[in-house]
């Protein structure tokens, strides 16, 4: 079952282009990596979903039914985490959180409310204006969390936390798919995507430029091989015109250190016709994939949003 | 499928309820006051007859803005109904009718809170109806307590002829209805604009430009045609401590106006895009 369709999703704010014909569906149990840098579209789609935004044109459903702006749909099953969270600041946080849940006919949820703030080593009694920006995040992520969602969007949710808490946040992502939700992660910090998320999306510019599995989103980016030459050799020049794809990245006494896509063997068929003594291959990293779409030879860096 | 019905956030009314009451209990205590002191002053008929001879004599700006043909009434009753379109008592009622629907909307939008409000089981309109609840009956009550002040004044002073209180009571209504309109006004531009900022510049520009067209209206023959384009200009107190009924057709023009703005609001606030 699809916890979340998205079909030719397209906002415009005016004559600038927030998002454009931007599908994908994330099934239930999964844990959903949205990525992209600031300005992409991730927070409009994010919106739209929520129905704070008016989409131009698609549609999106969640749990089974057409979200409709400004009507809710589907909320009191949804926990949410905006990426600029902000809330009252002259209150007490568990005054606040209370408030919140209850406008969603979700008033038990004081226990777990409790629970979370102490994983997250929350104090729930201060003044939210008194809290610094990272505990006011953990407020954040309490209120998405409080009142056991079956869908968690979240858009940012490590944003100004310490790694140890990012890591918490993380595991408590787990938990919640281990329960039984799904979660769409956004967000621009590729770690965190990486290390729970199964599939995600890349946005560029307001659209959609890449959606499948994590694993496979690595393989399609570029490698990398570090290649010692034999001592009192000449390390060769790169010759770019017959080696496509091929850069180097560096290079430091006999060490050579380039960049590949692709196939392997046209690097190596080069390399064979040189005295090297030792090669060796990093492990690539989404990083690295998510760097190959925005670099200047993939397109422009920026978005509208 | 699990229910998805959204119910009214009675909630969010409570909550917002308690964020503005410090500013009803404010506005309600200075207007109450207001009319208990304007009543001890009109006990004392030697004064009173003194002062309104005196601000008969007053340039025809300064005795419009003071209260302006009630003081043709010349007497006790006129007197004490100067505070029913005092411009303190005014500004008063327009501190409230700005400052609720544009801190609940408007600066609710501006903050961030809104779409922590919105991701939760409430609908556009709901939180609009929220809005406009506070805001109208907050008015409406206003009135009432500045009613109950001319009623508490009136039976703690003593005066030497009778006062009905059926007159002030007309006019506290008629005054309801227009700071309702003013409410309205104010909705509609919370619903419009996300800064609180901006909100409230239109409408107290609206409010000061209507004030000062009635004002002139008031004194300068030639402006006079002005007049009705203001809605401080429906609210004839002369006309209702002078006259037996209703004044039904300033009346309806101050309703329509208040439907008009309200509605206006809702769809505006419906429509447009939030929190951007």
């Amino acid at each position: 079952m699809k916890t979340l369709e998205i079909q030719s999703l397209t906002k415009w704010y005016g004559s600038v282009c927030g998002i454009e014909d931007v599908s994908f569906d994330i099934e239930q149990g999964e844990i959903f990596g949205y990525l992209g840098p600031n300005g992409s579209g991730k927070t409009t789609t994010i919106r739209c979903i929520m129905g704070l935004l008016k989409a131009t044109s698609g549609q999106a459903r969640i749990l089974g039914r057409q979200v409709r702006p400004g009507r809710a749909t589907q909320h009191n099953r949804i926990g949410y985490l905006p990426g600029d969270f902000q809330i009252w600041r002259n209150h007490r946080a568990h005054r606040s959180l209370d408030v919140l849940a209850a406008i969603g006919d979700k008033d038990h949820t004081r226990q777990r409310r409790e629970e979370l703030a102490e994983r997250l080593g929350l104090d729930l009694s201060r003044t939210v204006g008194d809290l610094s920006k990272g505990n006011r995040q953990k407020v954040g992520v309490v209120y998405a969390f409080q009142h056991e969602p079956e869908l968690l969007i979240l858009d940012e949710p490590t944003s100004g936390l310490d790694p140890l808490v990012s890591q918490t946040v993380l595991n408590l992502i787990r938990e919640a798919v281990d329960d039984g939700a799904t979660v769409l992660l956004s967000s621009h910090d590729l770690s965190e995507v990486s290390a729970v998320c199964g599939r995600a999306a890349i946005l560029r510019q307001g659209r959609l430029v890449e959606l499948s599995k994590i694993s496979e989103i690595v393989q399609k980016g570029q490698r990398q091989l570090k290649v010692w030459f034999v001592a009192g050799t000449e390390v060769p020049d790169l010759p770019l015109e017959k080696l496509e794809g091929v850069r180097e990245i560096g290079r430091k006494g006999q060490l050579l250190h380039l960049a590949y896509q692709g196939r392997a063997d046209t690097v190596l068929k080069w390399l064979a016709q040189f005295p090297v003594s030792r090669i060796a291959t990093l492990q690539t990293s989404l990083e690295d994939a998510f760097i190959q779409y925005y670099s200047d030879s993939a397109g422009r860096n920026g978005g509208t949003s | 499928m699990k229910n998805s019905r959204v119910s009214f956030p009675f909630t969010l009314l409570r909550f917002w309820f308690w964020r503005i009451l410090w500013l009803w209990l404010l506005v309600g205590f200075f207007i109450s006051i207001i009319q208990i002191i304007q009543c001890s002053i009109a006990q004392d008929n030697e004064n009173v007859k003194m002062t309104l001879d005196f601000l008969q004599r007053m340039p025809g700006f300064i005795k419009e803005a003071v209260g302006g043909d009630i003081l043709d009434i010349s007497s006790t009753t006129g007197f004490i109904a100067i505070t029913y379109q005092h411009p303190l008592v005014l500004a008063l009622y327009m501190v409230f009718a700005v400052c609720v629907p544009t801190g609940l909307l408007a600066g609710h939008v501006q903050d961030g809170n809104m779409e922590l409000i919105l991701s939760r089981s409430v609908t556009k309109n709901q939180v609009y109806i929220c809005a406009c609840i506070l805001t109208l009956v907050g008015m409406l009550t206003l009135v009432i307590v500045m009613f109950l002040g001319t009623v508490v004044g009136i039976n703690v002073c003593s005066f030497d002829q009778e006062i009905s209180l059926w007159p002030f009571f007309r006019a506290a209504i008629v005054g309801g209805l227009l700071s309702a309109t003013a409410a309205g006004v104010s909705l509609l531009a919370a619903a419009t604009f996300r800064n609180r900022g901006r909100a409230v510049g239109i409408a107290m520009t609206f409010f000061i430009v209507n004030y000062f067209i009635d004002l002139i209206a008031g004194w300068w023959p030639r402006a006079k045609f002005l007049g009705p384009s203001s809605i401080f200009y429906y609210l004839d107190t002369k006309e209702i401590l002078v006259g037996t009924g209703w004044p039904t057709g300033d009346m309806a023009v101050l309703a329509s106006i208040l439907i008009v703005t309200v509605i206006a609001g809702g769809i505006i606030w419906n429509r447009r895009d939030l929190p951007l």
